[in-house]
């Protein structure tokens, strides 16, 4: 039901109008008899209508009229003048102050009720805009809110590359702000860096949605300095399952090893990535050998890398097809060979040398462009450990293999892959790989299984030493080793203790220093220099090492 | 996709063979990486370890790499192991391998 306000200073007119209203439709009527009153009755009850004496003592019509309208805001509260027309009245400039119609004194019935229904309607068609034009706000908020998390998200899981602007230079210029281009840096745990450059199929958002699966995969295995193939392999297998058919990611991935003097390239669908010299000879090109990421199933991907023997000082230049499919004026493509020949005929500063020539080519940008140029430089590790990998100052952690374990003699892996996870040790994991390997291997060939390695001291002997210890590992029939893990900060960085306790015999060798050409004793040597304390316990059934991490 | 392998390959021209170890190089691949270089051809040249993928060796690998050393130095080949990552590389300079072997 909708309320209307009456607003005039005599009741005899303002009871007439009540009756009338009441008796055309189902009107909630209310009254005020000035122009004050009005107001408060306006802010209170918020009518759909407002009916208005002009001439009242105190605030008149008009005035009140406007206060009205800036009450109700955007919704059309329709003000209507009711007043006896005569030469005072200025009918105008009562409009003109706020109110929307007038109706003339004396009037027919049929007339007010049209005009009240007409402005009702109004005010109607006014309050679902009001709610539409809201709802648009709301949703357009919403998309702006959407797209500033969703560039948010992107860049801090990009920002998380280090890039170092001695090495890396980088131009990607994307036709939106979601941007089908990706590249992503990371230090290798032993130092060198992974990069990841490519190019999804479309622009906008569509396109990068699949950066963020690329971004997560290639983080966590540059961390854990997992093997490039491996990588390439993971994401593939990841991007075919999550991208939808048809869309793939063409892609170069670079693994620059921390003395700099190898680089491994795996690229697919990407153009060549060109190998300069310090002095800006062309050593090599490296063309694309797959299939972009996302199109093979994993048993038709070929994850095999080249490895090119690069020196301190080499420069690669890797780009999107963005970069040689820009078309000039008359439609010519950039191309292959000017990329190839602006590169090699430039002066000191290659990569702008490039850039400059493909913006002069250019008339207008047609697909994301991206632009990488590495310099070759040994790296050392990683600085800080990215926040949230910092390894707890003291932990512990134990494992006892039974009988069963050690028989199936393959439990060392899914020790290491656990002892990989703590935050913080996935850069020591092949370290810490190989002495748990030594140190399980004394303590199951020697005190368990009594294996003497001076069998290996003959090529025959060092095969029947593995085939003994398989038909000994075979009868065994009970055993046990416990492996103990503590590391503590001792006020020089974190010192790891590992701690390997067997059921056997004890170990039955000396220290004997191998020479170089033997065959055996070797396990120890290593030990004892990867470590920095190796101590033997318990006749040898217990070896503990030491090493700073 | 299998993450423990040896696979060797010979080379176009016909005079390396090229064994690429992949994953965990140990006593585990014992009779795999024998059957790789014994069957070498008589006139192959030169032998080339492959490590690009070998994540990491252990003693029993060392043994093994010097077992291959004897087989093939009757025919006097030169043996080259190629793209160790850090912790291998490591391993070899304990040892001190690299004055058996062109390691690189």
């Amino acid at each position: 039901m909708e309320t209307i306000l009456v607003v005039d200073d005599l009741a005899t007119n303002r009871k007439m109008l009540c009756q009338i209203l009441t008796s055309l439709r189902e009107y909630r009527v209310i009254e005020a008899s000035s122009g004050g009153e009005a107001l408060e009755l306006f802010e209170r009850e918020r009518p759909d209508l407002v009916l208005m004496d002009i001439d009242m003592p105190g605030m008149n019509g008009c005035e009140s009229a406007g206060r009205i309208k800036q009450l109700s805001g955007t919704l059309y509260t329709p003000v209507i003048f009711v007043t006896a027309l005569s030469a005072e009245t200025n009918l105008a400039s009562s409009l003109a102050a706020g109110g929307d119609d007038f109706i003339g004194k004396p009037f027919e019935v049929g007339v007010l009720d049209a005009r009240v229904r007409a402005h009702l309607r109004i005010r109607e068609l006014s309050r679902s805009l009001a709610e539409q034009n809201q709802e648009l706000q709301m949703h357009n908020q919403r998309l702006l809110q959407e797209q500033e998390l969703v560039e948010h998200f992107f860049s801090s899981s990009l920002l998380q590359s280090d890039l170092d602007s001695e090495l890396i230079r980088l131009h990607m210029s994307p036709m939106s702000v979601f941007n089908g281009d990706l590249f992503l840096v990371e230090r290798g745990p032993r130092g060198g860096l992974y990069l990841v450059t490519g190019d999804f199929t479309g622009h906008g958002l569509s396109a990068a949605m699949g950066t963020l699966p690329v971004a997560l995969i290639f983080f966590r295995l540059a961390r854990q300095g997992g093997d490039l193939g491996d990588m390439a392999r993971e994401l593939n297998v990841q991007l075919h399952r999550l991208l939808p058919p048809g869309m793939f990611f063409a892609a170069t991935l670079l693994e620059l090893s921390p003395r700099a003097d190898r680089l491994s390239v795996w690229q697919g669908g990407m153009p060549e990535t060109l190998w300069l010299d310090a002095g800006g000879k062309l050593k090599g090109a490296v063309a694309s050998r797959h299939m972009p990421l996302g199109i093979l199933e994993d048993d038709e991907f070929d994850d095999s890398v080249e490895v090119l023997p690069v020196r301190d000082g080499d420069r690669l230049y890797l780009y999107s097809d963005g970069l040689t499919e820009a078309t000039d004026a008359t439609g010519r493509m950039f191309g292959h060979a000017r990329a190839r020949e602006v590169l090699l005929g430039a002066g000191e500063d290659r990569f702008y040398a490039l850039l400059e020539e493909v913006e002069r080519f250019t008339s207008r940008q047609k697909d994301d462009l991206t632009l990488v140029e590495l310099t070759c430089r040994p790296l050392p590790p990683g600085g800080e450990p990215v926040a949230g990998e910092a390894m707890p100052r003291r932990w512990e952690f134990g494992v006892t293999l039974g009988i069963h374990e050690i028989r199936a003699d393959d439990a060392l892996p899914a020790i290491s892959r656990a002892i990989a996870g703590i935050p913080g040790l996935g850069r020591h994991r092949g370290l810490i790989a190989m002495i748990m390997s030594e140190m399980y291997a004394n303590a199951l060939d020697h005190s368990i299984l009594g294996l003497d390695s001076r069998m290996k001291s003959s090529e025959a002997g060092f095969a029947d030493y593995y085939e003994e210890r398989r038909h000994r590992l075979q009868e065994l029939e009970t055993g046990s080793v416990r492996f103990q893990f503590r590391c503590h900060d001792d006020g020089e960085g974190p010192l790891l203790t590992i701690r390997v306790s067997d059921s056997g015999q004890g170990f039955r060798d000396g220290l004997a220093p191998a020479g170089a050409e033997a065959l055996h004793g070797r396990g120890l040597q290593i030990l004892s220099e990867l470590c920095e304390e190796l101590v033997f316990s318990d006749n040898g059934c217990i070896l503990e090492v030491r090493l700073r991490l | 996709m299998r993450n423990h392998s040896v696979n060797s390959v010979y080379h176009e021209d016909d005079v390396t063979l090229r064994i690429a170890i992949r994953g965990r190089f140990d006593f585990s691949m014992l009779a795999e990486f024998r059957e790789a270089y014994s069957r070498i051809e008589a006139e192959a040249q030169s032998v080339i370890i492959d490590m690009t993928h070998t994540e990491t060796i252990d003693s029993s690998a060392l043994g093994m790499l010097l077992n291959m050393q004897r087989h093939l130095n009757k025919g006097d080949r030169e043996i080259r192991i190629i793209n160790c990552n850090e912790d291998v590389r490591n391993i070899f300079d304990i040892t001190r391998f690299d004055r058996k072997f062109d390691i690189s």
